[in-house]
Parts: structure tokens; C-alpha cells; sequence
């Protein structure tokens, strides 16, 4: 038996109870660590924010012993499975599932969030099928649903949309066409839109491929800031005035976990407030002209380096918002307080 | 001592209309090195005692050991020039002083890349031809290179002491002999000519072709002689030009010129009348040691008052050395030409910046170039890196487009992957020192304006093989264009050391290689080899000699027999659609490959048709010279391999949603696969794949250049698979000069070695014959070798890389000869020795 459990989005503890005894009762428990990083269960281990993140995304004991320690199971039972694993190592997972077999045994995918909602693993089900394998979804919180936090109505929103780091040649902004038919609705309210935000844990470097190198970018997440920004580059480039400078948009940090964060604000305003930061990088490039740091190199740290912008670590969401009714705007305004 | 200070150098360099920069061309033992040093020694660097001797140029001890240059070498000269000479000259000038920065090339096939770089920082360009052997393939190859460039060619028949002291030939024949090599030089000139550069074909008469025997350091041009006739009958000075070549005979007895012989006997040719007679007169009289009458010739020719009085005690050739060498000083004629004919840098610049300048010919840059204005910005190229004296250092060696370059001036570095607006391939430095190259010395300068060679001191760490230098201010500046090379690197060998503990000093020794040598390649093999590539035998036996002694301090290294590269193609269109699916099966991609047009990938290879052409005008030349449709050209999405190789990428869907948002990752792909082929991980040659369909996650996240690199590759891996693929071997044009008894063994070598006859031709009036040939590379280790031997060294081969042959057996079926190839190659790359089945790259609906 397959169980692909959810996790829910804060503390290892947001497990369910069925998800538990899911756990419980399995041989192998492997945790998916590509889609998302349970950011809360380790936070109180360690002060800086970056560590937590990679302790979890590198597979450090610590965080791992976390999750083992929650669920009462021995130390080191569970496997972390990047995304190489999950998509093309499926069989190792699936081993002596299927039903009815002499030697079954129960195997447990964790999934940060939802294991079937902003993360699609139905890849891994219809594999599971054809081997004959019974799977069972053990569902949780995910921020499709969790999004409801910040006060605007889940019913009110349109297709939500991801939105992944720009480089200089590849800017896919073909969710600009769905954020404009959220929001330019014939006859009717214009509706929120979902913006999940880039996570590059282990991706590798694409320029060291085509040399037929694999090297590895170091983990980087994508912070409100910056998407505010390449949203207001697409919409410059495109035009069709599906938002615009003066957009109210809710940015959302670590949903779920005990030190979430909602602020409110224009996308202007969440742009400018990482144009600081970038000015302060600009002025330590400059101090670090002569170093001999390769160039390359420094701008990649750069990248990695996380905002320390209001809302605090990864992992980031943007909301933009539609037509308000009178109570979201009510919500929003709990928020406004400690906006931008 | 020098006849001039570094003060009146710099001086001069400020006067850009009286700056010549040209290099010396030539097959190889044509005689460059050794004209050169007539130059040098006019410009009072070397005695003129030791003009044609001391070959200053070849600076490197296994130069002057094996007799040619291996490196091309820098050096400045300065002139001061009579009134009298100047009187041709037409066209702006200050002052009669003249400062030719001078370049001698390489004559050497093997060795053709250092005359690319020498080509791209110079003007003008002295084509040099052996007045006996004539044309020959290199002088081809660099005439097309120069041309290319939009360097202006003249050209000196040398070697003319050969027709008289050796084959002993009388006026007419001699005449006819010059004539032929000259015609036959303008018939390449006139084939690789191009528009902006104007009327390039070399005449006697119009100053352009000069008559020289290097090694006897006397020359003259038909401006030479004219101005004392034109004295002497009283007939213009233009006039007499054109009669003393071509259909003018004089008959003394009736003191008449006639276009045709009248058959009377004492009519003959002007050129042989008043020009080889006399010399050859002067020479036979030398070489009688008849005293007497030589001293009273030189007195006729107002040569005695020069002549030192030990001079006279000279015997035969030496006599005869000093007496040509004062009658008709190789420097004068030579200069005279130069200044004359070749382009000073302002004209130059003027028509080539458009060859030259990668940004807009319409910004500050590109203006800067094109008036060679020294108050413009900086523009500078560097084309090669000159080993410094001191060990493991290097002189960074280029020409100054544009503005000034100073001592200590802070620069933006543009590698030759720079992208525009950019930090890639970037470096910010300061010039520690501006420095002049002389032959075997350096002078430090303050600074030096456009239109002058330079080098410079304290780049060399960060300037691997070439670079743009501009001013740091110039942050919108794009590069100049990269060099096209005319050989490409085929040969290849392993090095290991033989202690280990030398492993560092091999890989710096290696990184130094690279840098000293504008062709050859040094990487590591995924199996841990060092590997160096070069464009042939001569050229990685330097190559390693440089590796060992220089760079490494004498290590001692292990050398593997040399090995060749082949290339992968396809013969038909793939049979079926290939479909791959990403890792995460959300995105599938459907595509084809198919064999490019005959003759595309070599017109990629020269450059006619690039990644950066205007598509529109791409599209125009395509369609009509490859029966193209003419919007595809529009969609090719990418060259490669290293984005210019020749194998493309092209979109031929029909409107796929968020297909551009997966191009980068296609290409980079592209890159990969086409460097990297299925058959032996060789680089592919001449396939074009043709994406046809795709579906794609909707979500951008779920299409990354992690899903889609590997599957794109995957992709291009089933469809070279399903196409017929085939190996490319490289194939010499081979060269053979050698008398008619030495044919047999030629021909039978040749048939041992898989070579094959094209042409043969016996030199007009001598017995030799001249074979060309195809011969594979991988058979051409140890040729030279063999043939001399089954020829009792007779005759004497030049191997010039000339295309890629396929190979007709099908490397899929176990036991062919090619499928036995690439067994090899993957075992010596350290893969799984068999080509892994199509069902490994495509995946199943």
C-alpha cells in the first residue's frame, strides 16, 4: 500500500492522525523535499533562518530527526526523496507495494502541504496503479486553502498562476494571461489571484548543462519583492493593463507555521521594498569590485542570499487582490497596520 | 644601433596618416622572414652585412634551428623618406617620416592561425611568392584570409636570384615565369574580393608587384628603373611604366616600340631589355668575379661611390650581394610600395570597421573606428598573448581602433563570451604598461593612439586567448568580432607526466599553452586525460615542445599516439517522429532530424551564414541558395554546437501555447547534444532538427530547464539515432611538389595511405610536378615520414585541412569499420562501449 500523506504547511505536528498511523504502520517513509520545505519545524533549533531551510532541503540530521521525533518512529527511518527520486527512481519507492503480494509492505510519501494539490503527484499514483499498488491520500492543509488567512474569500479567486525566477534570456510570462482574465472579467467583479512563487532547491545550473556538466545552484526561493517586481516588468512589456503599480496585493510569508506573516500593500510598494536591498547589494558589489571573487559566482550568492524584508524567510506567496466586498476589506486592514 | 629613438617612434605615432601596419604573407619558404630583415636592417636594427641571414624575426631558438617561423612576431620600424620616392603618393601625409609596424607570419599550414591574428591588426599585407615554385596552397589560404579581413595585398616575386643563378633562365622565360605568377595570384585576389575594399588585383606597372631576392636583400619595382629611363629617352615617367611590362618590345637598331615582336632580333621585350638584362649582366660579371667590368658598371650606375673599400676585396657571391644590394636596396623598393599602396590605418579603418565592430555602426564606437579618432573612446583588440621573458607571464598583443590606451588606465575587459549589458566574461583592470614590440625586444611607452600595434603588460590573467579592451567608462561598448579561423583543431593528443607529483605543473602548463597559441585546445577528458588539439603534426610537435620547456620547466610528460576527431551526421530524415517525455511526465516534446542542405554547414563554417544575420536577410540567402521556405529562417531557434557550430534548431509548430517559454532550455540542450552526439560523443555536423509538437505544463514551474534540458536532449538523441547516422572523418588537401622520378613512390604512398589524386600538373618550364591530393587525417601521422622515404626525400608535402568526408558504413551494424571507430573512441572516453538502443532516448505514448 502507497500512502501519500500530507503534512500540512507549519509544524511537524499539523500531521492528521491518519497520517500518522500511516506513518506508523510503514516500512519505508520517504519526504519529498522538492516542492516545498516544512520551514517551522526546525526554526526554534536555530536562529538564522537560512540554516533551517537547508537543514531540511539538505537532508540534515537535525531536521529529519525532527520529523522522527514527532511521529515516534526510530531515528533515521525517514528518507528524504528529491525530485530526481520521485521522477525517475519511482520503482525504488513503489518496491513490494502491491496488493496482495506476499512480502506487501506499507510505504509513506510525505508531502509538504496538500500531496495532491498545488503538488501534483498523480504521476506517482497511475504508477502505483500499474504496478498494482493501492494508494491512499491522506489529505491536509494546503495554501490553496490556507491562503484563506489573510481575509479574502477562497470562492473569490481565479486560476492561480506560479511564477518562476526571470534570467536574462527566459522569461515565461504566460501567467500574465491568466492573471488577465482573472482580473478582466466581462460584466463581473475582477478576482483574486494565487501567485505560488518559485522554489529552487536542487535545480541544476542550465548554462553548466548544455557543457554537459551537472552543477547544482545552491537552493533559492523567491520572495514577494522580487515578485512584485517581474510582475510589474510583464506587465510594462505586455501592456494590457492587467494590473499596474498601484494594484493591492497581499504578500504572504510561512503560512501556517507559528511566526506567519501577512503584510498588505501595493505592488509598488512590495517592489521598492526590496529596491533597498538591492541598493545595499549594489553598494557591496562595488566595495567588492577588486576581490577576486569570480563574477558569476557573487551574483549567484547573491541571488541565494534571502530577503530580510518584513515578512521574514521563505517561503513566500503574493496575493493579488479583485474587487474587494466590505468584509475582505475589513480583514485587509488588520494587516495594512503592519504593511510595507 | 638603431637609426631611431622610442622618442621619435612615439613622436610618429601620433600622425595616423603616416602609420602603415602590415604583415608579410607567404606559402611557406617562400622567403619572408629573411626580406624581412632587409627592412629591419634599412631601419638600422641589424647591420646591412647580415640582411637575409639573421632572420630577426624568428625570435625562438627552434626557429632559427629548423629555418621557419612558427610564431608571427611584432616589430616597428621608422623611415625617413626622400622627397623623390614620395612622388606617387597620393593621399594625405605629415612629414616624410613613416612608421611601419611590421608583422612576419608563419608560411606553414599548420601554423595558419597565428597569420589570423596577425591579419586582423593589420592594413596592408606583402604577399610573397617563390618566383619559381609560384602559387602555391597557402599562399591561396592567406591571400583568401587577408582578403577576408579587407586587407589590402601586394606583392613581391622573390627569389629571383634562383632564375639566374640557378636555372640559369634568359629574359623571355623569365618573363613569361613572372607573368604566370602574378596573373595566377590575381586570379585568387579577384575571386575572394570584396566590394568595400575596392579593386585589389597587383600590377608591375602600377607599383604594385615588386621583383625581390630576399636573401641577397635587393629588390627593385618597375618605378625603380622608370625613373632613370624616363631621365635616359625623355618619355614620362608614367609612360615608361607601362611600356618596361607586358607586350612592349624595343628594338634598339630602330629605336621604336612596337606592341607586338616584329621578329627583327634586336627586338625584345622592354622588361627584359632594360630590366633583367642589365641585372642579369651585373650578377654574371659578379659570379665571373670579372673586377674590371664591375667596378666600371657600378660607376655607370652611380652605386661605386657607395661601395666601402673593403667591399671591393669581396669574391663571387658576396661580391655580387653588395654590389645588388647597393645598386637596388630591397628596403627602398619595398618601402616605397608600402607607403605608395598600402592603406594607412585612417583609411583603413574607415572601410573595415563593419567587419570589425559586433554593436551598431552607428554608435560612438563604431564612429570612433571609423575615423580613427585617438580622442574617441578606447576600442582596442587583442589577437594574441606573447609569451614574456619573464617565465609564465604574457604580453597581451592587439591594435588600437580607437581613442588612446595609457599606462596604468583603468579598462573593461570584453572576453569572447561577453554578452552585451552584462558581467559575463567581464573584467574591470588597470594597464600596468603600454610597451612596443621590436622583434626581440619591448620598449615601454607612455601610451599609444589608434591606428598602432601595442602590447600590453598585467592582463594576461584575465584574457584567455583574445579580448575587446575598452575604457572603463564605456559600459555600452560591444566587442569586436571574434577571428575566423581557417584550420581547425583535428589532431589531437593525450598527455599525462611521467612522475605524478607534476600533475600541477602540467595542468598551468597547460593553462599557458592555451594562452600562448591562438589555435590550440587543452581540455580534460571525462576520463581524467589531459588532451591538447592542434591543426596538425608540425603543429602539436611545438606545441608539446613549447608544453615541456617552457611552460612546465622542463617536466618530463607522456605523449599518446595522436588521435583525430571525428564528426556525427545524419543522412535522412529521422523515420519516424520522435517523442520524449520530461522526468516529471507533464511536458512531451516532438521532433525530427534531417541532414542540412549540401554545402550549408560549410557555409556556417565561413561565417556566410551566422546566428547574428538580420534573420530576414538570412531568409533571403537561404532561399536562394538552399531552397529554403523563406519565413524558416525566422524560426531557427539556435546553431550549434558553442551557438555558431553548424547544426540548427528550428520551430516548425503551429501555434503552441508557451512554446517560447521552454527555447532557452531547447537551446541550451541543443548545445549539448550537438557537441556530445549519441554515436561517440563527437560534435555533429550538418543536422538540423525540426521541433514539430510539444505539450507543456500549463504551470511554468513544472517546465524548467530541469525537465527539459535532459528530455530535449533525449529527444535529439532518438531522432540522430533514427536518421541514418554516420561518422565524418577529416580529410587533408595535401600538397606534393617533386620531380617526375619521384612520382611512383608519391603515387604509391599515397594509394597505401587512402589518399586521392585530383590533380597534377607539371610546372611550366621545370621538371617538377605539383600533385594534390585528399588524404584522411587519421592517415596522415607519419606521412611526411614514409613519402620522403619512398621518394629518397624528393619530395616534399603541405597538408591543409579541407573538409569532412563521410564515411559510408553504417556504424549501427556490429563489425563495420565505423561502428569499430566509435568501439574505440568510447572506450578511450571512458563510456559504455556500445551506443545505447533508440528506446533509451524515446519514450512510449
Amino acid at each position: 500500500m502507497l500512502f501519500l500523506v500530507g503534512l500540512g504547511l507549519g509544524a511537524p505536528d499539523d500531521i492528521t492522525l491518519k497520517g500518522l498511523k500511516a506513518v506508523q504502520s510503514s516500512a519505508r517513509v520517504y519526504l519529498e523535499s522538492y516542492t516545498a520545505i516544512l520551514p517551522g519545524h526546525v526554526a526554534d533549533e536555530s536562529s538564522s533562518s537560512s540554516s533551517s531551510v537547508e537543514s531540511v532541503v539538505t537532508g540534515s540530521p537535525s531536521g529529519l530527526q525532527a520529523l522522527c521525533d514527532a511521529y515516534s518512529i526510530p531515528a533515521n527511518s525517514i528518507k528524504l526523496a528529491d525530485r530526481e527520486f520521485v521522477e525517475q527512481r519511482s520503482d525504488e519507492i513503489l518496491e513490494n507495494t502491491e496488493d496482495g503480494s506476499d512480502d506487501e509492505v506499507n510505504v509513506t510519501l510525505l508531502v509538504v502541504g496538500d500531496p495532491l494539490c498545488a503538488t501534483t503527484h498523480v504521476d506517482l499514483m497511475l504508477r502505483a496503479s500499474e504496478r498494482g499498488t493501492k494508494v491512499s491520500v491522506v489529505h491536509n492543509a494546503s495554501i490553496v486553502n490556507a491562503v484563506g488567512t489573510c481575509g479574502l474569500s477562497v470562492y473569490r479567486y481565479g486560476e492561480a498562476v506560479s511564477i518562476v525566477f526571470f534570467t536574462d534570456t527566459w522569461q515565461p510570462d504566460s501567467f500574465y494571461d491568466k492573471i488577465l482574465a482573472n482580473r478582466q472579467r466581462h460584466n463581473s467583479d475582477a478576482l483574486h489571484t494565487l501567485c505560488l512563487l518559485d522554489i529552487q532547491v536542487k535545480e541544476y545550473d542550465p548554462v553548466a548543462m548544455s557543457r554537459g556538466e551537472f552543477r547544482r545552484n545552491p537552493p533559492r526561493f523567491m520572495d514577494v519583492h522580487r515578485a512584485a517586481r517581474q510582475l510589474l516588468a510583464v506587465e510594462k512589456k505586455r501592456g494590457q493593463n492587467a494590473y499596474g503599480a498601484d494594484t493591492l496585493a497581499v504578500g504572504l510569508a510561512r503560512v501556517g507555521a507559528n511566526d506567519q506573516a501577512v503584510a498588505v500593500g501595493t505592488l509598488e510598494e512590495f517592489a521598492r521594498g526590496s529596491a533597498q536591498e538591492r541598493a545595499a547589494a549594489a553598494a557591496r558589489a562595488a566595495s567588492e569590485e577588486d576581490d577576486d571573487l569570480d563574477e558569476e559566482e557573487r551574483e549567484r550568492l547573491e541571488l541565494g542570499r534571502f530577503d530580510a524584508g518584513e515578512l521574514g524567510p521563505p517561503l513566500h506567496s503574493l496575493v493579488l487582490c479583485g474587487t474587494l466586498t466590505d468584509v475582505e476589506q475589513q480583514a485587509l486592514e488588520r494587516w495594512r497596520r503592519v504593511a510595507v | 644601433m638603431p637609426k631611431f629613438t622610442i622618442d621619435e617612434i612615439r613622436g610618429i605615432m601620433d600622425k595616423k596618416h603616416n602609420i602603415r601596419n602590415m604583415c608579410v604573407i607567404a606559402h611557406v619558404d617562400h622567403g619572408k622572414s629573411t626580406l624581412t630583415d632587409s627592412l629591419v636592417a634599412a631601419a638600422g636594427i641589424i647591420a646591412t652585412e647580415a640582411a637575409g641571414d639573421t632572420r630577426l624575426t624568428d625570435t625562438r631558438a627552434d626557429e632559427q634551428e629548423r629555418c621557419i617561423t612558427i610564431k608571427s612576431t611584432g616589430i616597428s620600424l621608422y623611415y625617413q623618406m626622400a622627397d623623390e620616392k614620395l612622388k606617387d603618393f597620393k593621399g594625405e601625409k605629415d612629414g616624410n617620416d613613416f612608421l611601419i609596424n611590421l608583422i612576419d607570419s608563419p608560411g606553414h599550414v599548420d601554423f595558419s592561425s597565428e597569420v589570423t591574428a596577425a591579419l586582423r591588426i593589420t592594413d596592408g599585407a606583402l604577399t610573397v611568392v617563390d618566383c619559381v615554385e609560384g602559387v602555391c596552397v597557402q599562399t591561396e589560404t592567406v591571400l583568401r584570409q587577408a582578403l577576408g579581413e579587407r586587407i589590402r595585398p601586394v606583392m613581391t616575386v622573390n627569389k629571383l636570384d634562383r632564375c639566374f643563378l640557378e636555372l640559369m633562365l634568359d629574359g623571355e622565360e623569365a618573363f613569361q615565369n613572372f607573368n604566370r605568377v602574378i596573373e595566377s595570384a590575381n586570379v585568387i585576389i579577384s575571386t575572394y574580393t570584396d566590394d568595400k575594399l575596392g579593386e585589389c588585383m597587383v600590377y608591375p606597372e602600377k607599383g604594385t608587384v615588386s621583383f625581390s631576392a630576399g636573401l641577397h636583400a635587393w629588390a627593385f619595382t618597375l618605378t625603380t628603373f622608370a625613373d632613370t629611363y624616363s631621365k635616359k629617352f625623355g618619355i614620362d615617367r608614367e609612360k615608361m611604366m607601362t611600356k618596361l611590362w607586358g607586350d612592349n618590345f624595343f628594338d634598339p637598331k630602330t629605336k621604336k616600340w612596337t606592341k607586338k615582336n616584329t621578329g627583327a632580333p634586336t627586338c625584345v621585350r622592354g622588361f627584359v631589355q632594360f630590366i633583367y638584362n642589365p641585372i642579369k649582366q651585373v650578377i654574371e660579371e659578379c659570379m665571373k668575379e670579372n673586377r674590371e667590368k664591375v667596378f666600371q658598371m657600378c660607376e655607370k650606375l652611380g652605386v661605386m661611390s657607395k661601395l666601402k673599400p673593403e667591399d671591393k676585396d669581396l669574391n663571387g657571391k658576396p661580391l655580387m650581394k653588395r654590389v645588388m644590394q647597393t645598386w637596388l636596396p630591397a628596403s627602398d623598393a619595398l618601402l616605397e610600395m608600402f607607403i605608395n599602396h598600402l592603406p594607412s590605418p585612417h583609411t583603413a579603418q574607415s572601410y573595415r570597421v563593419d567587419t570589425l565592430y559586433e554593436g551598431p555602426l552607428d554608435d560612438q564606437y563604431a564612429d570612433c573606428i571609423r575615423k580613427c579618432d585617438p580622442n574617441g573612446p578606447l576600442m582596442l583588440y587583442v589577437s594574441k598573448m606573447i609569451p614574456a621573458q619573464d617565465k609564465g607571464r604574457f604580453y597581451a598583443f592587439g591594435r588600437v581602433f580607437g581613442g588612446k590606451c595609457c599606462t596604468g588606465q583603468k579598462v573593461r575587459i570584453l572576453g569572447p563570451n561577453y554578452v552585451p549589458g552584462t558581467k559575463k566574461d567581464l573584467y574591470l583592470k588597470s594597464i600596468q604598461r603600454t610597451v612596443l614590440c621590436m622583434g626581440r625586444k619591448q620598449e615601454a611607452v607612455e601610451d599609444v593612439p589608434c591606428g598602432n600595434t601595442v602590447a600590453l603588460v598585467g592582463l594576461d590573467q584575465f584574457i584567455q586567448k583574445n579580448a575587446t579592451i575598452t575604457d572603463q567608462a564605456n559600459e555600452d561598448a560591444h566587442p569586436i568580432k571574434a577571428m575566423k579561423f581557417s584550420v581547425s583543431p583535428v589532431v589531437r593528443v593525450a598527455v599525462e607526466c611521467k612522475v605524478a607529483s607534476d600533475l600541477p605543473k602540467l595542468v598551468e602548463g597547460l593553462k599557458r599553452l592555451s594562452k600562448s597559441d591562438p589555435m590550440v585546445q587543452c581540455h580534460i577528458e571525462e576520463t581524467g586525460e589531459h588532451i591538447i588539439a592542434g591543426a596538425g603534426e608540425l603543429h602539436l610537435e611545438i606545441c608539446l615542445k613549447d608544453l615541456q620547456e617552457d611552460f612546465m620547466g622542463g617536466a618530463e610528460i607522456r605523449v599518446s599516439e595522436p588521435v583525430v576527431a571525428f564528426r556525427e551526421t545524419v543522412q535522412n530524415r529521422s523515420d519516424h517522429t520522435v517523442m520524449s517525455k520530461s522526468p516529471n511526465k507533464h511536458n512531451r516534446l516532438y521532433i525530427q532530424a534531417r541532414p542540412l542542405e549540401e554545402g550549408l554547414p560549410e557555409a556556417i563554417d565561413e561565417g556566410k551564414v551566422t546566428p547574428r544575420d538580420d534573420p530576414k536577410e538570412r531568409g533571403r540567402l537561404l532561399a536562394a541558395e538552399f531552397g529554403w521556405d523563406k519565413d524558416m529562417s525566422k524560426k531557427i531557434w539556435c546553431f550549434g554546437p558553442d551557438t555558431t557550430g553548424p547544426n540548427m534548431f528550428i520551430d516548425v509548430c503551429k501555434g503552441v501555447q508557451y512554446i517560447n517559454e521552454i527555447k532557452d532550455s531547447v537551446v541550451a540542450a541543443t548545445q549539448w547534444a550537438t557537441k556530445e552526439g549519441v554515436l561517440a560523443e563527437e560534435n555533429m555536423r550538418g543536422i538540423c532538427f525540426e521541433i514539430e509538437d510539444v505539450v507543456l505544463h500549463t504551470d511554468a514551474i513544472h517546465r524548467g530547464g530541469g525537465q527539459i534540458i535532459p528530455t530535449c536532449r533525449r529527444c535529439l538523441y532518438a531522432c540522430e539515432l533514427t536518421a541514418e547516422p554516420r561518422l565524418m572523418e577529416p580529410v587533408y588537401l595535401v600538397e606534393i611538389q617533386a620531380p617526375e622520378p619521384a612520382l611512383g613512390g608519391i603515387y604509391s604512398t599515397l594509394n597505401q595511405k587512402r589518399g586521392m589524386v585530383f590533380e597534377e600538373q607539371q610546372r611550366p618550364g621545370t621538371p617538377i610536378y605539383n600533385i594534390k591530393a585528399y588524404l584522411p587525417v587519421i592517415e596522415s601521422f607519419g606521412f611526411t615520414g614514409t613519402l620522403r622515404a619512398a621518394t629518397s626525400g624528393q619530395a616534399f608535402p603541405q597538408c591543409v585541412f579541407d573538409h569532412w568526408d563521410l564515411m559510408q558504413a553504417d556504424p549501427l551494424s556490429p563489425g563495420s569499420q565505423t561502428a569499430d571507430i566509435i568501439a574505440g573512441i568510447r572506450k578511450r572516453k571512458g563510456i559504455k562501449l556500445e551506443i545505447q538502443p533508440v528506446s533509451e532516448y524515446e519514450d512510449k505514448l
